[in-house]
């Protein structure tokens, strides 16, 4: 169940830790495998939430229209955002981890 | 109609209980912890489920299942406003922070930057702001639980602060990480469930057409119902010339997630409001009145005082909007409590694999949050005086056991926020503080003996905040936290991990100016003159209350011109 507790370490007495050493590169860098793709991800879900926000700000009569199931597009948007966010982060999964 | 007023010795026995478990756990995890890696990061083991379930139990404080269900309880869609912003915050994490985090940070905040400059500076500049940031955070939380104590335990204020301090620091003193993640975890879990319960509950119970009543003296207690329902989801009944069916006791029946919103919003809401008014004798005068609303008026943004300017058409109103919702944004990636918690895994696909169940675990809970807010605006249950008790009550109106549950439960949000929030503190004084900048550099062991003693302090300073900020919204200084975390971390985040041409006196600069910039702005903010210092907001010196849309920026505006002013440092090893 290594989803619940990684594997105990078979260490006795006087076992450290193991940490992580720290690099002497930033990582990600903006030429990291997968980098642009994350920040494509990374724009839609702005773009996405961004717009809830400017539709908020500039016309907010528009959000008490009515869309699917007759819930109008105020909470259809904020779920929509929320399941968004899932999306995307199942889309990260995929990435190639940076270096 | 039952009131929260005596003991409920019912909810005392199932929090007792809950108490005693937590405590019986860390004295058995203690062990566990007596390392720097155990005692800071769990020895990196922590499966990656348990913390992503653990991120949400951190994640989800008393302002996110008290304050928001409150405040739609109140206000409808404003308060779930609240719940898109939070969650939001959890992409920029996902795809811009974790893995570098984890794959650089060792124990704190600091650590991580530390990685590449091996700068006292910056190191002393992150522990600031972590220390600030989880003071801001530690506040509301700890007022959240004296407020609370009261209604549902009928105990004073002082033991809900002293109660969740103790347990607090005997949590986070005796095994660190490793006891405050499982207690994350155990909330975090607890907390999806019961609320999960609730919203079958209330789509099972559907809606009820109750009049509201007159208007009554404030505080007003058992209010808030429906005063009028669609005819078409009353088959039967015989409408009004508007279409409404006001026939007390009319009722819906059991109804589906989509169609509940839907019934709701063709709904006539009675909504409560209070008023002050002063008499001729300068008496001054509470009274509570019901508000008939249209529920799809109630379901668009605008309605609360806090965001009644969308509808006003003040610019400024509307740019402290978009600083709040960028705040919200920005901030999450920033929270030293949270970044702290990916140190906890063994790898960086642990990390994202954690993110990813949060994301879903959190998102889950802000949907429910909801159909929380709106059962319990419709449920006849509502306490005028404190918006905060409006989830308890609605549980309340299912029955005493779910009420001992949620009421348990609403302290352990507590607990396992403010856990996180002193392991971080403790963290950045024993690793940062005491190891970097005093330039002492004890033993793993001693930094875990320095840590509980910091623990303790941070404790006794949570304790006496929450008694000495009684009277404060709690929601209110959350938002503050998140625009002071997103204008010190995230600049100087972002500048460490993907621009070469930083400096380390840039980095620096960038968390100082963020985070003394965030600070003046809200100390000086309107909300802070009419609820800090008790002085007229018109006195107040900035122009709208939420900084982050200026601070941010400002930030790292002052990263990157110190870093293009300064030279570049040679790769170095990094200081231990």
């Amino acid at each position: 169940m290594s989803f619940f507790l990684q594997r105990a370490p078979p260490h006795g007495r006087g076992y450290r830790p193991r940490v992580p050493t720290p690099s002497l590169e930033p990582s990600p860098r903006s030429d990291a495998p997968g980098q642009w793709r994350r920040w494509a991800l990374l724009a839609v879900y702005v773009v996405a939430y961004g717009g809830f926000i400017g539709v908020t700000v500039a016309a907010p009569g528009i959000l008490a229209m009515r869309v699917a199931g007759g819930v109008n597009l105020a909470v259809a948007w904020g779920f929509a955002l929320i399941v968004l966010a899932f999306v995307v982060a199942l889309a990260a999964l995929k990435l190639p981890e940076g270096r | 109609m039952e009131e929260a007023t005596g003991t409920d010795w019912l909810s005392v026995g199932v929090f007792a209980a809950f108490t005693v478990m937590v405590l019986v756990l860390s004295s058995l995890l203690g062990r566990r912890a007596s390392s720097a890696g155990g005692y800071f990061a769990a020895h990196g083991q922590v499966g990656w489920f348990v913390n992503g379930i653990a991120f949400a139990g951190d994640y989800l404080s008393a302002a996110s299942f008290l304050g928001i269900c409150g405040l739609i309880a109140f206000w409808g869609f404003d308060g779930f406003l609240y719940s898109i912003g939070y969650l939001a915050g959890w992409i920029v994490a996902l795809l811009v922070i974790a893995e570098p985090i984890r794959r650089l940070g060792r124990f704190t905040f600091a650590d991580a930057l530390n990685a590449r400059f091996g700068s006292k500076a910056v190191t002393l500049a992150a522990a600031i702001s972590t220390l600030v940031v989880s003071l801001f955070y530690l506040v509301p939380q700890m007022v959240g639980a004296g407020a609370l104590i009261k209604p549902l335990l009928g105990l004073p204020q002082w033991v809900g602060v002293g109660l969740v301090g103790v347990v607090v620091t005997v949590i986070v003193a005796t095994a660190g990480m490793v006891s405050t993640t499982w207690v994350q975890f155990i909330k975090g879990g607890l907390l999806l469930a019961l609320c999960a319960i609730l919203v079958a509950l209330i789509l099972g119970r559907g809606f009820e057409v109750h009049a509201p009543g007159p208007a009554r003296e404030a505080p007003a207690r058992g209010v808030g119902s429906v005063a009028g329902l669609p005819a078409w989801a009353v088959p039967g009944a015989t409408p009004d010339a508007d279409g409404l069916v006001r026939t007390e006791g009319a009722r819906t029946g059991a109804l589906g997630p989509i169609e509940f919103l839907r019934v709701f919003s063709d709904s006539e809401v009675a909504a409560w409001r209070t008023t002050k008014t002063t008499g001729a004798d300068g008496t001054a005068v509470s009274t509570a009145a019901p508000e008939l609303i249209r529920g799809d008026l109630l379901l668009q943004p605008g309605n609360s005082p806090t965001f009644k300017g969308l509808r006003s058409g003040s610019v400024l109103d509307r740019v402290d909007f978009v600083s709040l919702m960028l705040a919200l944004f920005l901030g999450t990636a920033s929270l030293p409590h949270i970044l702290i918690r990916y140190y906890t895994v063994k790898d960086v696909r642990s990390a994202r694999l954690s993110t990813v169940v949060g994301i879903g675990a959190i998102g889950t809970f802000y949907v429910l949050t909801l159909y929380l807010g709106l059962g319990a605006m419709t449920g006849g249950m509502l306490d005028t005086s404190d918006s905060n008790m409006a989830a308890p009550l609605l549980a309340r109106s299912f029955g005493s056991v779910l009420f001992a549950l949620i009421s348990s439960v609403a302290f352990f949000t507590v607990l396992g926020t403010v856990s996180g929030l002193v392991l971080a503190g403790s963290g950045a004084v024993a690793r940062d503080l005491v190891t970097t900048v005093m330039g002492k550099t004890p033993d793993e062991r001693e930094q875990v003996r320095i840590a509980r003693i910091a623990a303790l302090f941070l404790g006794a300073v949570a304790m006496a905040l929450g008694l000495l900020f009684k009277n404060f919204n709690a929601s209110f200084l959350v938002g503050w936290a998140f625009n002071v975390a997103a204008s010190a971390n995230l600049p100087a985040l972002l500048m460490a991990l993907f621009w070469k041409r930083a400096t380390k006196q840039g980095v620096a600069t960038a968390i100082m100016v963020g985070l003394a910039s965030s600070l003046a702005w809200v100390l000086l903010s309107k909300e802070a003159f009419e609820k800090v210092y008790g002085l007229p907001g018109t006195d107040a010196l900035m122009p709208f209350s939420q900084p982050a849309v200026v601070t941010v920026p400002l930030g790292a505006l002052a990263g990157v011109v110190v870093s293009l002013l300064t030279t570049p440092q040679k790769k170095t090893r990094p200081e231990a």
